[in-house]
């Protein structure tokens, strides 16, 4: 489990940090069952200090994905210019 | 900065959040994750002096955060259908815009229901017991969320022209250079102002020595807050409206029932929320 909360939390921060505006979504979902692993794995003798390292990645990565979020209901409109500025770039 | 939506990058352009070098952090996000870091912080003080654990409130916490994430998405994709232009969805732009905003908060809360009941079931950890310590948190946590709606100007209220309205010049959802009533404002004052009031309860039923029937007080006075604040909001093609009131409003009256229902059922005895 340390393992796995490990990698979501890299995989996190790497979305968190290149392309949160797109799948930061997804990246806070990996954040989020990395922290549940993160602790879960803590509890397992032996796998103490990689839990804490993946604990701390997915903590990480959840804020930096959370970060680029956009509007919670408004974005009908916004996807609405969005589709209007894709047809013309 | 690719994968940012191009709105984000309009540089000189402040309306969607603060501008970091070339990146711009929309006020959104930044207020979700201050509210996140106000009810970790609000968790563990509430959690003081109790015997449960705060990694067991963090793991519920984080049940709840993904179940809200579908529910909310999930309300506010059924409620938004006809604006969704499915011959778009295989375009990955537009599928992550549709997936990274627009969350319905009622939504949020059946799913954060429902992600608490899979937490119990599947970490054997007293849920019921840790949500009724700590449900000030959420009002805390949606009261920031609000502030930034406020700042970014989705849900946002009906044209007014009195004391404290809002004009938004440079907003992705809100109309522009119109006189606004700031319904996103006094929902976080009203949250901010539920939640003190749990935490008071929860306080002075813990001296008590009683159980604290938090959940449904939460769930009641959310329900009546956002009930009458639908009445000022002016988003209609974004929220559904059946029969001239909107889905949230259907929502907030069927919850306020079922609070007041199982309180009267429970009058005389141990109350399960």
């Amino acid at each position: 489990m340390g393992v796995a909360s490990l990698v979501l939390g890299i995989i996190a921060i790497i979305i968190g940090l290149f392309s949160s505006g797109s799948f930061g979504w997804l990246g806070a979902i990996f954040g989020i069952i990395g922290i549940i692993l993160g602790i879960q794995g803590k509890k397992v003798p032996g796998q103490e200090g990689i839990s804490q390292g993946g604990l701390v990645c997915s903590i990480i990565g959840t804020v930096l994905c959370l970060f680029l979020f956009v509007a919670c209901v408004a974005c009908v409109a916004c996807i609405g210019v969005a589709g209007t500025a894709g047809a013309t770039l | 900065m690719e994968g940012i939506p191009f709105f984000l990058l309009r540089k000189g352009k402040m309306f969607m959040g603060i501008q970091v070098g070339d990146i711009l952090i929309p006020w959104y996000g930044m207020f979700i994750v201050t509210g996140i870091a106000a009810g970790a912080l609000a968790g563990y003080i509430l959690l003081r002096g109790t015997e449960m654990a705060y990694d067991d409130f963090v793991q519920a916490a984080c049940f709840v955060g993904l179940g809200a994430m579908v529910g909310a998405k999930l309300l506010y994709l059924a409620v938004s259908w006809d604006a969704i232009d499915f011959s778009r969805i295989t375009d990955p732009e537009y599928l992550s815009l549709l997936m990274g905003s627009g969350f319905v908060f009622y939504g949020g809360l059946l799913g954060g229901l429902a992600g608490l009941y899979l937490c119990g079931r599947i970490l054997h950890i007293p849920v019921l017991a840790l949500a009724r310590e700590t449900i000030p948190v959420i009002p805390l946590a949606h009261g920031f969320g609000r502030i930034g709606c406020a700042l970014v100007g989705c849900c946002y209220g009906i044209p007014y022209d009195g004391p404290g309205a809002v004009v938004y010049t440079d907003s992705p959802a809100a109309p522009l250079n119109t006189p606004l009533f700031p319904v996103q404002a006094v929902e976080a004052a009203g949250e901010f102002v539920i939640a003190a009031v749990l935490t008071v309860y929860i306080v002075r039923c813990r001296k008590q020595g009683k159980t604290p029937r938090s959940l449904g007080l939460y769930l009641g006075l959310y329900a009546v807050l956002r009930f009458f604040l639908e009445f000022v909001r002016y988003d209609d093609h974004e929220r559904g409206i059946f029969l001239g009131i909107s889905t949230s409003q259907w929502i907030s009256a069927a919850v306020l029932a079922a609070v007041v229902l199982h309180f009267k059922r429970y009058k005389k005895t141990d109350c399960p929320l």
